[in-house]
């Protein structure tokens, strides 16, 4: 049906603005979700009959408002409570104008909706699990897809979620300068986590779609469109757009592809247009920031025209740069990576392996010491780590390359012993 | 007569659908540009999304620079998304062709050029 994929691109458009508008109204997050689904309901029966309304949202507003003071009053005369009594008082007779939508209240609203879900006792993937179901509205076995779980598992830990949140209070005051700013780095913090989760539990078969990576990168849109001139956003969106540019060159007959072996022409060369205007955008504000860095350093990989035009030195002073502000693990091991690729791989390996200790359980880790290691013909110590890699949970996709990666070391090891 | 084709429309519908159905979308306008292409000279373009714009509003006193700010002129439910630039014979010709683009989600506005320059330059 071509009309209900239409309506349904609608409902999810507005979603976030609505869930966030009801949610300040009730104060109820769950009966914000019912009465949006309400809404969504009728629509489903009207528009086809009536056409799109004008203004979509202050449509589904207002009937998801009239829907949930209909529950709150079969929940009030259920339990005879007053409390919801009042509740249904006070809601009533403010029925603004839909144009009277109030934009600066609603982009702290939106923003103040993304913050509860990610609530500090919940872990980086139930922040991002919650924030797809309550504000993206993906249904319980889709985000289950995209964490590659159990959808009762997944069900389990949203009920779990929830129940937290629900208990949390943030005002619904609009927030100070400090405070907007702390939420903004939470929330874009989150999304980025959401996006890498999606990047890396990718598989060959379903590269074209990916829904965490999508809805990160919705999300991401989403925010710049209520706060337009923020560098480190636009350095966020940029780098997902640089990278999910990729995604259809990262795998070949179910292998994962290294940057290096990926066919370019099969990269999304309109994607990575606009990531580079996103961050040319964010450079003229002079403000740097981790994000900023990251995408820099996706855009000289996506300006490379092959491999070995790619600019290392302009790659070595981003990641030098990059560990300045953020001296992760992580970062210094991408750092050597440049390190190995201008200066060889003993200076590489140097740099990698004080990182033991702390990247022991990253299968990267592994894998780049491995190919390192080769490098300097060091088979059976490649081998081990290669080893190592297949033993931390890497995907079928991962698990092909790697064990491509031992049976060249094994036949390079009977090569030495002939 | 040069007429303007301005579509409007909510960003992002068009990510959220699939292949076949945005197929559908781009086929309505390959049947107006082969149309076209056979009439003589047009312009179209797809816009990028309005998050990559920027905007040049006037400095505060005379004689200022202009003030760059980020993102698009007005915020708006109905986004510019694209638009063509053909020549048709009149209003009701021009009518008819931008028809053939419309679809329950976009508004199109058919306005007449005053003045054209480069590719629109009147010979």
């Amino acid at each position: 049906m071509a009309e209900r994929q239409w309506l349904e691109a609608h409902f999810a458009e507005v979603r976030p603005r609505a869930l966030a508008l009801l949610t300040r109204h009730f104060n109820d997050l769950d009966l914000a979700e019912d009465a949006f689904s309400q809404a969504c309901v009728n629509a489903l029966r009207a528009w086809p009959r009536t056409g799109i309304p004008d203004n979509p949202l202050a449509w589904l507003l207002t009937v998801a408002r009239n829907a949930a003071r209909d529950m709150l009053r079969r929940r009030a005369s259920a339990q005879r409570t007053s409390a919801n009594l009042a509740v249904i008082q006070a809601s009533h007779g403010e029925d603004e104008e839909p144009e009277a939508i109030d934009q600066a209240g609603l982009r702290d609203d939106v923003l103040r909706l993304l913050f509860i879900c990610c609530h500090p006792d919940l872990s980086a993937q139930d922040q991002s699990a919650l924030a797809l179901r309550v504000v993206a509205g993906l249904s319980v076995a889709q985000i289950a897809g995209g964490f590659v779980v159990k959808p009762r598992a997944m069900e389990q830990r949203l009920t779990r979620a929830k129940r937290l949140i629900a208990a949390r209070s943030v005002p619904f005051e609009p927030p100070s300068l400090d405070e907007r700013h702390r939420r903004l780095n939470t929330v874009m913090l989150m999304i980025y986590l959401m996006f890498n989760e999606g990047w890396s539990a990718i598989s060959a078969e379903e590269s074209d779609r990916q829904p965490l990576c999508q809805e990160a990168i919705r999300l991401a849109r989403l925010l710049m469109d209520l706060f337009p001139s923020l560098p480190e956003l636009m350095g966020l969106l940029a780098l997902f757009l640089f990278q999910y540019a990729r995604r259809a060159a990262r795998f070949d007959a179910g292998r994962l592809l290294r940057l290096d072996e990926q066919p370019r022409d099969r990269w999304d060369h309109e994607m990575i247009a606009e990531a580079a205007t996103l961050l040319e955008k964010a450079l003229r504000h002079s403000m740097p920031g981790s994000y900023q860095i990251q995408a820099a350093i996706a855009s000289v990989h996506a300006r490379a025209a092959t491999s070995e035009d790619t600019d290392w030195d302009e790659l070595l002073r981003l990641y030098e740069a990059l560990l300045a502000i953020e001296p992760t693990a992580i970062v210094r091991l991408n750092h050597a990576a440049v390190v190995a690729h201008l200066h060889g791989p003993a200076a590489g390996l140097g740099l990698v392996e004080p990182l033991a200790g702390e990247l022991g359980d990253y299968r990267w880790y592994h894998t780049m010491r491995g190919g390192l290691l080769c490098e300097l013909g060091r088979w059976r110590n490649a081998r081990e780590a290669y080893r190592l890699a297949l033993t931390l949970t890497p995907t079928a996709a991962e698990r092909l390359a790697i064990n491509e990666k031992i049976a060249a070391c094994e036949s390079n090891l009977a090569k030495l012993s002939d | 007569m040069q007429y303007s084709i301005l579509i409007y429309g909510t960003e992002g519908l068009t990510a959220r659908l699939s292949d076949e159905e945005n197929e559908q979308v781009l086929k309505l306008h390959r049947d107006l540009q082969a149309e076209l292409g056979k009439r003589g000279d047009f312009a179209t373009a797809e816009l990028m999304p309005t998050s990559s714009a920027v905007s040049l509003k006037p400095g505060k006193r005379a004689g200022a620079k202009p003030l760059v700010v980020d993102g698009p002129f007005a915020e708006t439910k109905e986004r510019f998304l694209g638009f063509y630039v053909a020549e048709f014979e009149d209003l009701d010709e021009a009518v008819e062709l931008a028809s053939r683009l419309s679809t329950p989600h976009v508004t199109l506005e058919v306005r007449p050029i005053r003045w054209g320059g480069g590719l629109f330059a009147r010979s």
